[in-house]
């Protein structure tokens, strides 16, 4: 029995003899229960935010490969430790894929609106399409609008020429925002 | 009686705990890990060997052993708390992979809170009549001062 009075703690007996019989006490299950919900809600809550956390994984987005801004700018990727042998000369690796390159090209006729022209040449081919987009960018570098061209396929070593028209007149420069080679 | 000491006071018991949390900065973890395996074995930490408290098992009436002292210390806390670290751990092992959205930061919110009011009520709990926290009663332990 505890004894309040000198708070020493007397699990014991009468007569010398050893009893353990600790006094019933409503705290022990009371603690238990506590311990019970509180692991419950942490469960809970722990699940809504982990699963919340891992939902807002952030996306690689294919940023528009930083090649610079001006039309004609073709600088080189960094190297990504890829295979880039089969690369032509003047040709560039696209930073999400070794199997496509490109460049921009010299001789572009924009009879209609402002337009920048490339070329693209796949690896292996690009048996079930072959998607571009530009995204034109005003003289801050801030993306205004897009345009997008695609092909019904490429073989593979093939070189491919497309012209990207500005319809909005709004860029000032152009810059190669997403190849998609399937 | 089989144990004749007085119930260590809450002051006692926070006191202990104030130097383990001195000692475990001043020896930066490392000699204060140390030190628990050592005492554990007596039923006590570095600060309660400091200020001659002992931990008693509620079953046996005598000094919690080193596995009573495992399981009072580091395995019911770890139990009781394992989940609320998860979302720290993805958060750290992400670097920068994840953020935090409205919903998870409200739900971490409450996770903290409830972590805190678990907290709360196991000091709060010292200072009833029978001197035992929520985790003295989880281990089936008590603390008593052996200098009185």
């Amino acid at each position: 029995m505890e004894d309040s009075s000198n708070n020493s703690f007397n699990y014991a007996s009468q007569d010398g003899a050893e009893i353990a019989s600790t006094p019933v006490d409503p705290r022990a299950s009371l603690a238990r229960r506590l311990a019970i919900i509180f692991v419950a809600i942490s469960v809970v809550l722990s699940g809504i935010t982990s699963a919340s956390l891992l939902g807002s994984n952030v996306d690689d987005y294919s940023y528009a490969d930083d090649f610079g801004t001006d039309y004609y700018d073709d600088s080189a990727t960094d190297d990504l430790g890829w295979d880039s042998s089969w690369v032509p000369t003047e040709f560039t690796a696209w930073t999400d894929d070794s199997n496509i390159a490109w460049r921009w090209a010299d001789d572009h006729d924009c009879s209609d609106y402002s337009c920048v022209t490339a070329e693209f040449i796949s690896e292996y081919g690009c048996p079930s399409g072959l998607y571009v987009a530009v995204n034109w960018l005003d003289e801050y570098d801030n993306v205004v609008s897009y345009t997008n061209e695609s092909l019904p396929s490429l073989l593979a070593m093939q070189t491919a020429k497309l012209r990207f028209d500005d319809y909005e007149e709004i860029g000032d420069s152009g810059q190669i925002a997403e190849i998609s080679c399937n | 009686m089989i144990t004749d000491h007085k119930l260590a006071t809450p002051q006692h018991r926070l006191g202990a705990a104030a130097v383990d949390a001195g000692l475990y900065v001043a020896t930066l973890g490392i000699g204060w890990a140390i030190w628990n395996l050592i005492v554990w074995g007596r039923g006590q930490t570095p600060g309660k060997q400091l200020l001659k408290i002992r931990v008693y098992g509620e079953v046996k009436n005598s000094p919690a052993n080193w596995g009573h002292m495992l399981v009072r210390q580091s395995l019911l806390p770890g139990a009781l708390t394992f989940f609320f670290y998860i979302p720290y751990l993805i958060f750290l092992i992400g670097d920068s992979q994840y953020e935090f959205s409205a919903l998870s930061s409200i739900t971490m919110l409450l996770l903290v809170a409830a972590y805190v009011a678990m907290v709360i009520i196991d000091i709060v709990w010292i200072f009833g009549p029978r001197r035992r926290r929520l985790l003295d009663y989880l281990a089936k332990t008590y603390v008593v001062n052996e200098a009185a």
